[in-house]
């Protein structure tokens, strides 16, 4: 069994939020439906940050160590001078590393961010179900 | 559109790069390998070289021609050759160009009823010609100057068919020379000049390094003098601005038509100075007095100038003084010739700097005045049937009168390789096998024979000069059937003793001549000269020019690739103009200006000049040559329209300049020249790295100019020095790149667009007062911190561990920032498919370097294949490549031997001892690139 | 069991409701079924793209890269101008985004859409370039690094190849960037459309319904991405600076090139913002969503950004006169002095006089004369890479080496097609995708 509120205004989602959190609802048995993002409600549920921070830091070292890595060891598995500059130009690789970094990073925070909010939800891509414009609020019972 | 091009398009539409990549596919044509090699003895991918001469003007080199796969593919100057050891200057490198000409005539060709060329074949024409000198009539056959057994066999011809043989046609004839020399020793002979033994040399107009004498054996002995070193000083004298005068020691800038008043101060001054003879005394006596201030006045020449050159000849332990080109071909030139001779004599150079046995034989070369003859013959229709033996006057000679005479002739019979104005007036053309496809021989000098040897078949059917003869002899019943091989052959046992088999393998016999025994004749006449001095107004000068001669290889579309090194200007006609008249013309470059003479006018656009005379104009020898007439003095052809007028019209004519700036702009590019940079923070710069080129003994340590540490090459680097003094800006060097490396030749159009593919080029910079000029070669520097490798995202370019800047061609995808970041911009990007080459031209294609494709960058390789090739021969022999062992096809091809090439790293080789030497700088050094070219920059007292 | 609330004042819940509706349906009206003058416009467009550009581009391809009027030694032309000014119009979307979405400003949330719109065609009109100025376009994979028969890989230490990185990457996180965004947008759009359309826009949501997970996780990737965006915008054109200043060529070897040559990405960018929205605000009726403050202060920050580049040409003369070199100087006296000193003053009128008379508020509240200034600085800007190329290439250290460069025809067609690209693409974005982000105007209501 749960329990829907609906409300058209930001301001009475957040009220009726934190008399539920207050109440002693268990704010893993909320759920939430909005039509923007509301900070103030992630506060108040104690919202943990989200994984996708994670996603991103292992996707940015990943990217930026195979920057490195990838230039340098080509560059080392055939020598072919340029300039007589160093075979292994670490200045030069850094802009490559930072790309790689970015590059990584950015994709694998879009990956994360659709394992953590589990999409692409094929159900409710194919269902009725819409994102409108009100304020809800589900609670779940335990 | 027919099914292929339809195809094409479709590819377009469909995916155009998957076609483009399928394109080689498209043109190749079916392999087979040489699985059994060919009877002929060829031997795939070696090869072989033939000593045979050179024909592209009469100057005649030795040369060896390298045959690949049963043709030739590069001419190099015949090592030891008594008279161009080894050198071959840019006519000579592009002979292979009129080989594989496309516009070769390929067959025997015969007016027909519409009075146009049509093909017919040998059986069809040579009877027409055979029965045409048998039938009454004065027949008369006009050659070039020919020697050796083909003016032996033209003897045969004329006493056997009866066809009178005319004094031969040269434009060059050197007829005042001769006829000087014929006045005052009764000897009409060309002599040698040796500049070698000369300690002073004074030219007067001979353009030495252009197309008098032998430039190349000239370039040579001017090359052993600089290497004897001691006190040299060269002035030319001249009205114009010739390379010759830019690469004397001084150019002396004379008023047109009067230098025998310079001549005649200088005969006077050496006659103050040194006892002479009483003969001499009185040909002297009879020359009239000039004193110095009249000489300046008259010649326009600074008083200083003239006493400092008189002063140099008076003390001039060997003094050399040489007249010729433009100074002595107008009216008064005979009186130059003949003051140049005296002065010859006076100064005892006679068999000291001057070899009068050694010339080459012009006994049976005619003058102006001979041509004159057969014109007004031909005029008055007393002219039967006229062989045109490989000449081509109406092209070279602007008359009006000449193309109605010819049309006189009963019958013209034209002789030549290629289209030219006079075979076009022919009724029969029976086309001239290329000398590399024929027997023969030459004499280029008196006792030298040079052997004339086939290098492959004919590509077309074509006959040799020889052979044309013998047959129409053997068709008009005249001689016993033989062909022109025996007869040499016979020829050669004959008067040399030695079989044919013995005489292709050395390519040459020399025998010495004796010492020519020189007197000076009794003066038959007062001697006088134009007193008034010089041709008036403005004056249009006609020059030789080093590309094209007298204007007979101006077909070679090579010749017209490579620029004129004086003013860069490619393909097309131009009128020089000096920067003072342009300016009060109001012309710049490329500006349309109309000369106008009494009875011709013609529209050129201008090249300024520096350096060249108010008034003056020149105009190279060529299709739009003026109608200079010649001198009825000493028959020499003119080389002077005096009194023109030249107004601009207006327009501007798009005409290939290749070079951006005619001075250096303040940067330091020459050799020995630094970078103008302007503020009082140029010192600091200096010291923190990048010093100033030439201005550190040696050259900056790599230390200091760099990050990095100097590179580590195991056993070569590969090295290039040039050095300035030898270089006379001759661009032969040029040619023989094109031909070695394939470099494709684009045309008119892209060198418009400043699109030319050289891999070398001769840069000329000119002083702020064109008083001074230097030409530069400059190619790829193969920098040991080279800026184009970096940049390139795919390794198309690297550094090799030799030294070499290497380019990898297949992997090129043509980005073109290697060219953009390179200072020397060396660099040449394939716009086209230029290497798509016609037929026969494909076939002048060196099988030892690639082809390049469109898109592609290239560059100078230091010729990698030749490195390659001793690396092989080297490991055969289980050792390292040696000093010696191979030089590059500019560096061989050098008449000046100012190029060396070799390995830097070894202490004992040539080029460590140039690029160590005092004079030794680079170009741009303050970039810290840290070129492997050397240039030795000009001036340690050679130069005054 | 669902609670219909009504114990608040109804007034103001009810308003704000009203206001995010508002904005849905402003929004959403510009995507009604495009007539007939549209799909001519696109068509006409279309047009100009596959005639101009790939035309020409296929004739290149089949004749050679001499049918271009680049030459020796200018061996870059229109074509690098045209790529580094396309960066630059890409550069601002995500500048516009990206930055200001981490400072947290309010106006960004006019244009972050059309602007990130933008990017992304930009980058796609950009990365044509360097494949059509290849002499061997058929080999542009060469550029990758990928494992190949030939075991070689390819140089990273050339700008070159940083380029092929820093653009790529900027593509692709623009790309994803702009999606992200477009998510909830999506959404939206599902519950405006029927049939085929809301099937395409339900699955472009990806099953998006504003839950708390998904706004979490949202507001994080968006917070991410934009973290990412906005140092990889310094990047990428600070790479594209280096293409040159990593060159010896002089004009091009200067250490200030990466910030003048983002100032300049920025100013152009506001530019072509500014000449897009101006008619799109018009014909999609955006009014309400798009209000003249924020065009206020998108010009602020183009006059700010003329200024930084009016410096950057400044000091570089004072530099370039300071070194006493004379190969540096020779280039800047040139450029003001010589065969392009049309390009050069142009450059200057456009760039650093045309915007100054926006100190003025009433002019910078006037969208007319915001949409003419625009279009001066989109000139100006690409007059400026012309002059920086161009010139530089064409007079460097050896005199003799010199030569002018004139674009040919077929260059002239390919910049003018690009340009059909551009505008096709950007009407395919007004009509098809909500050009301005509704859960981020909604936002903005209370």
């Amino acid at each position: 069994m749960s329990e829907r509120f609906v409300f058209e205004s930001e301001h009475d989602f957040l009220h009726k939020l934190e008399e539920l959190v207050k109440s002693g609802v268990d704010p893993r048995h909320i759920d939430t439906r909005a039509p923007h993002p509301v900070y103030h409600a992630e506060e108040i549920l104690g919202e943990k940050p989200s994984i996708v921070r994670t996603f991103a830091l292992i996707g940015g070292l990943t990217g930026a160590a195979t920057g490195y890595l990838f230039t340098s060891l080509t560059a080392l598995d055939w020598i072919l001078p340029v300039g007589n500059k160093p075979i292994v130009g670490i200045p030069a690789y850094t802009v490559i590393a930072f790309e790689l970094m970015v590059l990584f990073g950015g994709l694998s925070s879009f990956l994360g961010f659709l394992v953590s909010s589990r999409m692409p939800a094929v159900r409710t891509v194919i269902s009725s179900d819409e994102f409108v414009d009100n304020f809800e609020i589900h609670v779940r019972k335990g | 559109m027919d099914r292929r091009d339809f195809l094409r398009w479709v590819g377009v539409a469909s995916g155009a790069s998957v076609l483009a990549g399928c394109d080689l596919n498209r043109k190749s044509e079916k392999l087979i390998p040489y699985l059994v090699p060919p009877d002929d003895g060829t031997i795939p991918g070696e090869a072989t070289f033939l000593a045979t001469s050179c024909t592209e003007c009469p100057a005649n080199c030795g040369v060896t021609a390298r045959v690949r796969d049963a043709r030739p593919v590069k001419l190099e100057g015949l090592a030891g050759h008594p008279v161009n050891d080894g050198a071959l200057c840019i006519r000579g490198q592009a002979s292979l160009n009129r080989l594989y000409n496309v516009e070769r005539i390929r067959g025997p060709q015969m007016k027909d009823a519409s009075g146009k060329l049509a093909p017919t074949t040998w059986d069809n024409a040579l009877p027409r010609v055979a029965s045409a000198i048998k039938s009454g009539g004065d027949h008369a056959l006009l050659s070039g100057r020919t020697s050796g057994s083909l003016a032996a066999l033209m003897e045969d011809f004329s006493s056997r068919t009866g066809v009178r043989r005319l004094p031969e046609f040269e434009v060059f004839s050197y007829a005042a020379v001769r006829e000087a020399n014929r006045e005052l020793f009764g000897q009409p002979v060309v002599p040698v000049a040796m500049p070698d033994a000369a300690d002073v040399v004074i030219t007067v107009g001979a353009d030495v390094l252009e197309t008098c004498g032998n430039p190349v054996a000239f370039a040579r002995a001017l090359a052993r003098r600089r290497d004897r070193g001691g006190k040299f000083e060269w002035y030319h004298v001249e009205p114009h601005a010739s390379m010759t005068g830019f690469k004397a020691s001084q150019r002396v800038v004379v008023r047109p038509g009067t230098e025998a008043h310079l001549l005649a101060f200088l005969l006077h001054a050496v006659a103050g100075q040194r006892s002479l003879d009483s003969r001499t005394a009185a040909h002297v006596n009879r020359v009239p007095a000039v004193t110095a201030d009249r000489a300046a006045e008259v010649t326009g020449i600074a008083r200083e100038q003239i006493e400092h050159m008189s002063e140099a000849l008076v003390n001039a332990s060997n003094p050399l003084l040489l007249a010729g080109g433009v100074s002595v071909a107008h009216d008064g030139g005979l009186d130059v010739a003949h003051l140049a001779a005296l002065l010859q004599s006076a100064c005892g150079m006679n068999g000291r700097t001057l070899d009068f046995a050694a010339g080459a034989d012009y006994s049976r070369t005619g003058s102006m005045a001979d041509f004159d003859r057969l014109v007004q013959r031909l005029e008055a229709g007393q002219v039967g049937t006229l062989i045109l033996f490989n000449v081509d006057p109406v092209g070279l000679v602007a008359d009006d009168r000449l193309k109605n005479a010819l049309s006189r002739a009963a019958l013209l019979v034209g002789v030549g390789d290629m289209p030219n104005p006079t075979l076009d007036l022919c009724d029969i053309v029976l086309p001239l096998s290329h000398t590399l496809e024929s027997w023969g021989d030459n004499e280029p000098a008196a006792g030298v024979l040079n052997v004339v040897q086939p290098a492959l078949t004919p590509l077309f059917d074509t006959l040799s000069a020889g052979d044309i003869l013998l047959r129409i002899m053997a068709e008009a019943g005249a001689a016993q059937d033989v062909t022109y091989q025996q007869y040499v052959a016979d020829r050669w046992a004959r008067e040399y003793g030695t079989g044919a088999e013995e005489m292709v393998k050395t390519g040459f016999v020399s025998r010495k001549p004796a010492a020519a025994a020189i007197t000076l004749r009794d003066p038959d006449h007062r001697f006088t000269f134009d007193t008034t001095g010089g041709l008036e107004g403005g004056v249009l000068v006609l020059a030789p020019s080093v590309r094209w001669y007298d204007g007979r290889s101006e077909g070679l579309e090579l010749l017209r690739e490579i620029p004129d090194p004086l003013t860069s200007v490619s393909w097309d006609a131009w009128v020089s103009v000096g920067m003072e008249t342009a300016t009060a013309l109001g012309v710049a470059d490329q500006d349309e200006v109309e000369i106008r003479a009494a009875a011709w006018t013609t529209r050129l656009p201008v090249r300024r000049q520096p350096g060249l005379a108010r008034d003056v104009f020149v105009v190279q020898r060529g299709a739009a040559a003026p109608p200079t007439g010649w001198s009825r003095v000493s028959g020499e052809s003119g080389a002077y329209l005096a009194g023109v007028s030249v107004t601009p019209t207006g327009r501007r004519v798009r005409l290939p300049i290749l070079s951006g700036s005619l001075g250096e702009e303040g940067r330091g590019i020459v050799p020995g020249h630094h970078p103008e940079h302007f503020s009082p923070h140029a010192e600091m710069m200096a010291v923190h790295g990048g010093a100033h080129s030439g201005e550190v003994t040696g050259h900056p340590d790599p230390k200091d100019t760099s990050f990095y540490p100097a590179p580590d090459y195991p056993k070569y680097r590969w090295a290039m020095a040039i050095d300035m003094e030898k270089c006379v800006g001759c661009s032969a060097c040029v040619a023989a790149c094109h031909v070695e490396n394939n470099v494709p030749m684009t045309g008119r159009e892209e060198h418009l667009k400043g699109r030319e593919m050289s891999w070398i080029r001769l840069e000329q910079y000119y002083s702020e007062d064109g008083s001074q000029a230097d030409f530069v070669p400059t190619m790829c520097q193969h920098c040991d911190y080279a800026t184009c490798e970096p940049v390139c995202p795919v390794y198309a370019t690297y550094h090799n561990n030799e030294g070499l800047n290497a380019q990898v061609y297949n992997r090129c995808v043509g980005t073109r920032y290697c060219s953009n970041n390179c200072p020397y911009k060396q660099r040449r990007f394939n716009w086209f498919a230029h290497n798509d080459r016609p037929h026969p031209l494909n076939l002048m294609v060196n099988p030892d370097v690639s082809l390049r494709g469109k898109g592609i960058m290239e560059k100078c390789t230091m010729c990698v294949q030749r490195i390659r090739k001793a690396r092989d021969v080297a490991k055969d022999e289980k050792r390292d490549i040696r000093e010696g062992d191979l030089t590059t096809a500019c560096a061989q091809s050098c008449p000046g031997n100012a190029i060396v090439f070799g390995n830097l790293l070894d202490e004992n080789s040539e080029v460590h001892k140039w690029a160590h030497s005092e004079r030794s700088t680079r170009i741009l050094e303050e970039l810290g690139t840290s070129p492997g070219v050397f240039y030795l920059k000009k001036g340690n007292g050679h130069d005054a | 069991m669902t609670h219909k609330t009504a114990d608040v004042p109804a007034g103001s819940a009810h308003s704000a409701s009203e206001a995010r509706l508002q904005i849905e349906r402003d929004v959403i009206q510009g995507m009604q079924r495009p007539g007939l003058s549209y799909w001519m416009l696109v068509g006409f467009f279309a047009t100009v793209f596959g005639v101009c550009l790939l035309g020409a581009w296929g004739w290149q391809i089949y004749k050679g890269m001499g049918v271009a009027g680049i030459t020796n030694p200018t061996g870059w032309g229109v074509y690098i101008v045209n790529f580094v000014f396309w960066v630059g119009i890409a550069h601002s979307g995500t500048l516009i985004s990206a930055v200001l979405f981490l400072f947290r400003s309010k106006f960004r949330s006019s244009f972050n859409r059309a602007a990130e719109a933008m990017t992304v065609i930009a980058v796609m009109c950009a990365g044509m370039y360097p494949l059509i100025h290849l002499g061997r376009m058929w080999y542009f994979f060469w550029l990758l690094p990928y494992p190949n028969q030939r075991l070689l890989w390819t140089n990273f230490k050339s700008p070159l190849e940083w380029d092929v990185f820093a653009v790529s990457t900027y593509l692709t996180i623009s790309v994803v960037f702009f999606y992200v965004g477009l998510i909830p947008d999506f959404a939206i759009v599902k519950r405006y459309t029927r049939g085929v359309r809301r099937h395409v826009y339900s699955a472009l949501s990806l099953g998006w319904l504003g839950t708390r997970q998904q706004w979490r996780n949202y507001n994080m990737v968006y917070a991410l991405l934009a973290g990412f965006a906005a140092p990889l915008v310094l990047s990428v054109h600070s790479v594209v600076s280096w293409d040159f200043a990593m060159g010896i060529v002089p004009g091009w070897h200067t250490t200030i090139f990466a910030p003048y040559f983002v100032a300049g990405a920025i100013f152009s960018g506001c530019g072509m913002v500014l000449t897009l929205c101006i008619p799109m605000r018009k014909i999609q009726k955006l009014e309400r969503v798009m209000p003249i403050e924020h065009f206020e202060k998108l010009a602020k920050t183009m006059l700010f950004m003329s200024m930084i580049v009016g410096y950057a040409y400044i000091i570089e003369f004072i530099l370039a006169y300071y070194s006493g070199n004379v190969y540096e100087f020779g280039i800047f006296r040139d450029r003001a002095t010589g065969f392009y000193k049309f390009q050069y003053w142009g450059m200057v009128f456009c760039n650093m006089i045309v915007p100054l008379p926006l100190f003025i508020k009433k002019l910078r509240r006037s969208l007319a004369y915001l949409f003419i200034t625009s279009i001066f600085v989109n000139i100006g800007m690409w007059l400026e890479r012309f002059v920086i190329i161009v010139t530089s290439l064409s007079k460097e250290f050896d005199p003799y080496a010199w030569g002018p460069y004139k674009p040919s025809i077929i260059e002239i067609s390919i910049t003018i097609g690009t340009f059909g690209f551009f505008f096709m693409m950007f009407l395919l974005f007004a009509k098809f995708l909500p050009v301005v982000a509704i859960t981020e105007k909604k936002e903005e209501v209370h």
